[in-house]
């Protein structure tokens, strides 16, 4: 059993190892996703199924996701559960989030995906989670006048008040339309991406010309008005 | 299909043509006729009587038509009642992305040869000195922006409340409009370049030929004022859009700016976006010590 | 009347008579004006494009040959002033050579005013009552009342006094006209002056020394021109014009250039002392800025023509002939040709409004529209002098044979 042990967690650690050196990890680095692999245990319980969907974890009689130890797992215990298994699927998001101020500050999955996931178990959590993530991608960028208001304080602005007051004046972020009419509230995950909300670089467009490559050219486009009628 | 074959054909036609009719026209308006005749004798945009007004529209209109191959609008939208204009740029914002340049060239039908930007984008170092303008770079290159160290200071005309510009036409083809744009009457000016002398923020710009606008690449909609076609030899600018601003519209590079660095509204308006970022956040002007009363509000959100 | 109108028309005669000279030069003249000419349907033909003038300096060397222009035409005044109010008689006698160039400089400054024009065809916009002259608050058009005026009055007397000569008769009554062409002439170049004087946004020409400046620099560069012309005509016509007056001029210019490098040196020390940022142009103009320095050589030039001509003028009471005079006068008019033409003007825009560098060269086109109306100004100058020659040596005189 130690042999085992030793052989899937020198097995993880290099997985991890080479996984994260594209990424410009540095080993040394402790982050969450390097933690969750060394959370990853086998099973002990013969009478659990492993999962299909989540590797490293279990399915019980009841179809709950279980550990190796049989417990049923609950998001409000494991807040890292999520990434667990869906880094492989995600890993781009993830890591992105890794780095950010988001999880820095521990703002989770959950937070978002999960809804109210307070001692909601892995299976309601994902049903829940189809439901929300429709929810914010698509009322979010499809909702009008004050809904939007109130998804954006909802998940963005009940940490960010200040950005948030400012964006309900008009002043941080992008409105369109009319200045004195109806107008467009560019919503925050139109600008921010939530899994790395920094705002992103982006190509400029050309550079103006010098004065001096402003040059005189034989004239060649130029388009004389009334060539029909010869005037 | 048939339209473009027809734009080509006629392309040729012109080109063959232009030579010599370019040799023909002693000056300037490019063409002759009846058309540039009146357009001679046309009076000053504020001295027009409505029949005139209407008379010069139309005239226009039919011009640019047969110029571009598309039906043209040349509207005169007077100002709101109630307002004047105000402009916010969140420079803690501003990427330099250079959108809003191209967004207002493609708007405002400026000329793509030669090349005329009624937006310039200073770029300046950080940390060294504030908005030193002899160190600024409008030439700025980069793979990406924002550049680390750097900001961005996006600079068109600040629409002055106390212009200089308008003082020193010597024809008054220039002057401020009741909602505070500063405007030029394109067939009235005559080309002297002194309120490009006097602008203080080089937010005038001079046709030094015709203005080179590929015809679909033209914006039909146009206000007499603002954005029609512009003849040589004039100086054009900024207006805050007339054209759109005029019908409650955002001007057209705040609507492109991705990073909603750009903020306009009513300044009369104590609920305007313009007024909460003026009485909220900390706000400054381009060369405050000339006392131009610019209408161009640059201010720090972060 | 019969016979005034018979000596108008011999006076007009001589301008098509003259020798093989007078022949070569006038078609001289007519080939550059032609030169001109075609170079401007050039850039009417093209646009501005065809220039050096960009949007970063918008003005170049039409307005450059303009304010040294108008320089010379305020010059007038100093032909006047000793000429007719302490009636010293040496100068007397060729005040009209005086007057006559000021209505040559007027006639030229109109040119290049309407040459650095998009809209020429469109002037009659400054046009009181058809127009909507911007008045008062341009400066433009006080220059255009001033300029314009200035013609009017000195063409007035010009011509009066030439007629009065001609019937030989008492020519006094013009003489109002002639204390009011005095403060006018000092009128029209601080007008210029402000033009320039009056622009926030330029530090370079936003200081209040700029118009004394413009004064001292063309009294200087007036009479040197004047000077040289002088003995031309004096060699070529046979009119008779005494050293005096000649001697008399270049004492004027030793102390106005006196004057001219004293303001040009405040005007550094202040902007170098307190260096700020608004010192850029005069660095960009003597050092050079950022690695551009085009108008270095040439401002160096001309602070040294101008320094070592003050010399020369303030020794000239002791000299015997007219030759260093003669040099030194061609170095005042270089000098201040720069000085004030292209060091004054460039700079203005050197760096321009938003701290970008467009080091402005004029393009030939430019140079030949120049060469044209300097050729058209030396072109009415000597059909004027033609004209006006044989009534002055009194050999047109009204009651008396032409023979």
């Amino acid at each position: 059993m130690i042999a085992f042990r030793f052989a899937y967690l020198s097995f993880a650690f290099l997985l991890v190892f080479t996984s994260a050196l594209p990424c410009g990890y540095s080993a040394a680095e402790s982050s969450i996703v390097d933690e969750i692999a060394e959370e990853q245990l086998p099973a002990s319980d013969d009478n659990l199924t492993p999962s299909k969907d989540h590797p490293g974890l279990f399915v019980n009689g009841q179809g709950e996701l279980v550990d190796d130890l049989g417990t049923i797992i609950r998001l409000s215990e494991n807040k890292n559960i999520c990434i667990k298994c869906h880094y492989g699927k995600h890993e781009k998001i993830v890591v992105a989030w890794d780095k950010s101020k988001h999880s820095r500050k521990k703002v989770l999955c959950i937070k978002c995906h999960g809804g109210n996931s307070e001692g909601s178990t892995l299976k309601e959590a994902k049903d829940e989670t189809k439901t929300n993530f429709k929810h914010i991608k698509e009322s979010m960028l499809k909702a009008t006048g004050d809904v939007v208001k109130e998804l954006a304080f909802d998940y963005c602005g009940q940490c960010h008040g200040d950005k948030y007051r400012d964006w309900e004046a008009g002043i941080h972020g992008k409105r369109t339309g009319f200045w004195n009419g109806e107008k467009e509230y560019w919503v925050c995950i139109r600008c921010h991406d939530p899994h790395n909300p920094k705002f992103k670089k982006r190509v400029p467009k050309p550079r103006p010309l010098k004065p001096d490559e402003i040059v005189f050219k034989k004239p060649q486009n130029v388009v004389v008005k009334n060539i029909k009628s010869g005037k | 299909m048939d339209d473009k074959e027809d734009i080509t054909r006629r392309g040729f036609i012109k080109g063959a043509v232009a030579g010599a009719a370019s040799l023909a026209a002693t000056n300037c308006s490019g063409g002759g006729g009846l058309g540039s005749l009146e357009a001679f004798f046309q009076s000053h945009f504020k001295e027009m009587d409505k029949e005139e007004l209407q008379r010069t529209l139309k005239r226009l209109e039919r011009e640019y038509s047969e110029k571009y191959g598309k039906d043209f609008v040349v509207k005169a939208d007077k100002p709101i009642e109630g307002t004047l204009f105000g402009y916010g740029l969140d420079i803690s914002r501003c990427i330099g992305c250079r959108r809003c340049v191209y967004a207002c060239v493609e708007e405002n039908n400026q000329s793509r040869d030669p090349q005329i930007h009624w937006i310039t984008v200073l770029r300046f170092k950080k940390g060294e000195k504030w908005l030193e303008l002899e160190e600024a770079d409008k030439y700025y290159e980069a793979e990406k922006v924002p550049e680390d160290g750097y900001f961005y200071v996006p600079v068109s005309c600040q629409q002055c409340e106390k212009a200089p510009c308008t003082k020193v036409c010597p024809v008054q083809a220039t002057w401020k409009e009741p909602d505070g744009i500063i405007v030029i009457d394109y067939n009235w000016c005559i080309g002297c370049r002194y309120c490009m002398a006097a602008c203080p923020y080089g937010a005038r710009h001079f046709n030094l030929t015709d203005p080179g606008v590929p015809a679909e690449e033209t914006n039909p909609n146009t206000h007499y004022l603002g954005n029609r076609p512009r003849p040589r030899g004039v100086v054009e600018k900024c207006t805050f859009c007339i054209q759109r601003t005029r019908n409650g519209r955002y001007p057209a590079c705040a609507e492109v700016c991705p990073a909603g660095a750009r903020k306009f509204g009513n300044l009369l308006d104590p609920n305007s976006e313009i007024r909460y970022l003026i009485e909220k956040k900390r706000v400054f002007r381009l060369k405050e010590d000339l006392n131009t009363l610019p209408k161009f509000f640059y201010f720090i959100s972060l | 009347m019969k016979q005034k109108i018979r000596h108008f028309r011999i006076a007009a005669a001589e301008v098509v008579k003259g020798g093989k000279l007078y022949y070569a030069w006038v078609s001289f003249l007519l080939l550059m004006i032609a030169v001109g000419i075609y170079a401007y349907t050039v850039q009417a033909r093209n646009g501005f494009i065809v220039t050096g003038i960009r949007d970063q300096v918008s003005w170049g060397f039409y307005i450059s040959n303009f304010t040294f222009l108008v320089g010379v035409a305020a010059a007038a005044v100093l032909l006047v002033l000793p000429a007719y109010l302490y009636h010293f008689k040496p100068i007397k006698e060729i005040a009209f050579l005086g007057e006559m160039m000021a209505i040559t400089a007027i006639c030229m400054c109109i040119m290049f005013v309407t040459a650095d024009l998009g809209h020429p065809e469109r002037v009659w916009h400054m046009l009181p009552f058809i127009g909507r002259p911007n008045f008062p608050s341009s400066m433009l058009t006080w220059d255009v009342i001033v300029l314009n005026g200035y013609l009017i009055i000195n063409a007035v007397i010009f011509f009066y006094v030439l007629y009065k000569i001609y019937a030989g008769e008492d020519y006094s009554s013009i003489f109002p006209l002639i204390i009011l062409s005095i403060p006018w002439a000092i009128s029209i170049h601080t007008v210029t002056a402000f033009l320039y004087n009056g622009l926030s946004a330029r530090p370079f020409w936003n200081a209040s020394i700029l118009a004394p400046r413009f004064l001292a620099s063309a009294f200087c560069s007036g009479p040197a021109l004047m000077i040289l012309v002088f003995q031309l005509v004096r060699k070529l016509t046979k009119t008779n014009i005494e050293n005096a007056a000649i001697l008399k001029l270049s004492e004027l210019i030793a102390y106005t250039m006196g004057v001219n490098i004293f303001l040009l040196g405040c005007e550094v020390f202040k902007e170098m002392y307190t260096d700020n940022v608004h010192l850029a142009p005069l660095k960009y103009l003597y050092v050079g800025l950022h690695g551009h320095s085009n108008l270095t050589p040439w401002i160096w030039l001309a602070t040294t023509l101008n320094v070592s001509s003050f010399f020369i003028f303030l020794s000239s009471r002791y000299m015997k002939g007219l030759t260093l005079v003669n040099i030194a006068c061609g170095m005042t008019i270089i000098g201040v040709y720069i000085e004030k033409g292209f060091g004054l003007v460039i700079p203005g825009f050197t760096p321009d409004t938003l701290g970008e560098i467009y080091e402005y060269v004029p393009t030939r086109v430019e140079v030949m529209v120049a060469l044209g109306i300097w050729a058209a100004g030396a072109l009415i100058y000597t059909l004027l002098l033609k004209f006006t020659l044989p009534i002055y040596r009194g050999e047109l005189r009204h009651n008396k044979s032409p023979d």
